[in-house]
Parts: C-alpha cells; structure tokens; sequence
C-alpha cells in the first residue's frame, strides 16, 4: 500500500482524535481489559509517532487501530449492543477490501 | 470472591438477537445436557467426563463451585446457545493462570458470539486478578484460534499430534496465551 507522508500525518492525527474519544467513553466504564488495550494503542501511535514516513510507521498506525476497535468491542460488549463489524464499513474504506471478519 | 454483580447480563448478536449471560445454577442442567448433545464430536474433545452420559453432565451442573470452575451461560430464549468457563486453582504454583474454555452451539457461530465470551472471560479474569489467560484449542478450530488472536492471546505453542479426540485420532494442540494487566504491573514495578 502507499502512503504520502501527509497521509501518515492525517491518519496519525485522525487516530490521536479517536483515542482521544475512547479515553472520554472509558472513563466511567470499568473494564480493566480495555483499559490495557487503549494503553497499548497510545503506545503504538507514539512509536509512529507524527512526523514519521515509511512501512514501520504504517505499521504501528495500524496497530493502534486495532487495539483501538478491541477497546470499541469492549464497550459496546459492555453497553449490550452488537459488535462492531468492520466489514460493515467496508464502502467507507479507500481499499480492495476489508480485511477482516467475525469469525466466531 | 469472583465479582458477579454484572450477572445477568444482555448482550446483543450480529444478528440483533439478545442473549443474557449468567453463571450455570443447578437448574440449569437440562438445557446443557440439550446443549452438549448438539455440538460436533472435535468440539466434546477436551471434557474429562464422558459428556454423552446423562449422569456426568448432572455431576458437573449439580456442583457448582465459582472458585474453581465458573461456566457463563449465553441463553436464547429459554436455550442455552453458548459456554465459557473459567477454570481456576485455589493454590498453588498455578493460581493466578485462568483457563478458558468456549464452546458455541453451531448454528450461533460467525455472530460475534464467541468473541462476547471471550471478552467476558476476559474481563472476569482482570477482576480476580489473574497473570494470564490460558487456552488450549484443536489446531482444526481455526475460527476459535483466530478470534482468540483477535482478542489478545498469543500462541505460545504447538503440540504435533499431541491429543486425541474421542476415537482416538491424534490432532496438534495450540496453547496461547493472554498477559493480563496485573503480570504487566508486577513486572512494572
């Protein structure tokens, strides 16, 4: 896949945003697990870090948006509402296909 | 004590059907014994007992002890569809590693079912503060290896024609694992 380098810095800034937005909804939840997996989000976007170009810092990105739709699984798991289903979006993505699909 | 004031517990399907989630009660022993009868012989591999006899399953449902080994129910109407047990030693070397075991009546699959179970095992064993998660999966399974990835656990290993299912075929074993916040802690400080 390619990506300028103000693609990684508008995909960096978007994350920054939706991490933000999932910190805000957890903070009167108490699960402990999705508290983890936002940790381990953060931490994934800072290694990409804001200026960074290249396949790693896609990488991480791509890390942190994972972790990011389990803490989102989390919380509509714990709100009783239907899992999210990234496929359900695929229309919204600028790809093939989505990768991805609830298995189980 | 393993919290349990979540219980019962409504969570929705893909398909937008509701399903609580409740820990097994002695009542509850007719239902697993229609549940049990319905899943794939791969998927009855692993029980210690003889599930299709009737007796062993009333032992298992008859003697709850949360402690030890803590079975959530999904139930559909008045229809147990689904299981995960939290197995867990009082003492020991082992006490602060949970095993996990799922199992989903088949035509509840590919609807996100597994993976709510998976998420409260999960949430269950941050609540007693375990290190780590443990499953053991039949290679074959491969929906439940990957929605386990999915969610965190890790293969740790592979056993090559390591267990047996019921008629004695030799199949891999997966053991993966999932470190829980509070080994991260430990390690931390």
């Amino acid at each position: 896949m390619d990506a300028t380098s103000i693609d990684l810095q508008r995909a960096y800034h978007q994350m920054e945003r939706l991490l933000n937005g999932i910190a805000a909804a957890l903070e009167t939840e108490d699960i402990p697990a999705a508290r983890l997996d936002l940790g381990k989000a953060v931490e994934a976007l800072h290694t990409a870090g804001p200026g960074e170009e290249g396949p790693e810092a896609l990488r991480y990105l791509d890390h942190a948006l994972s972790y990011a739709h389990r803490v989102i699984g989390d919380l509509l798991h714990e709100k009783g509402l239907p899992p999210h289903s990234p496929a359900d979006f695929a229309g919204w993505y600028d790809a093939g296909e989505v990768p991805f699909r609830e298995d189980w | 004590m393993i919290p349990l004031d979540r219980y019962p517990k409504e969570i929705s399907l893909r398909d937008d059907a509701r399903v609580v989630l409740r820990p097994m009660i002695p009542e509850d022993t007719d239902g697993l014994w229609i549940f049990l009868r319905q899943l794939p012989e791969i998927d009855k591999a692993h029980f210690h007992d003889d599930v299709d006899r009737r007796e062993a399953v009333d032992r298992w449902a008859k003697t709850p002890d949360y402690e030890a080994v803590l079975p959530i129910l999904a139930i559909r109407g008045d229809r147990i569809v689904g299981t995960a047990t939290l197995y867990r030693n009082k003492t020991g070397w082992k006490q602060r590693i949970g095993i996990v075991r799922i199992l989903i009546a088949p035509d509840h699959r590919h609807l996100g079912l597994g993976t709510a179970m998976i998420r409260e095992i999960r949430h269950l064993g941050e609540k007693v503060a375990l290190n780590y998660l443990m499953a053991e999966v039949i290679e074959e399974q491969q929906s439940a290896v990957r929605a386990l990835e999915r969610m965190g656990f890790e293969k740790a290993v592979v056993y090559r024609n390591f267990v047996n299912d019921r008629k004695g075929h030799l199949h891999n074993l997966v053991v993966l694992l999932h470190p829980m916040s509070s080994l991260e802690k430990e390690i931390f400080y």
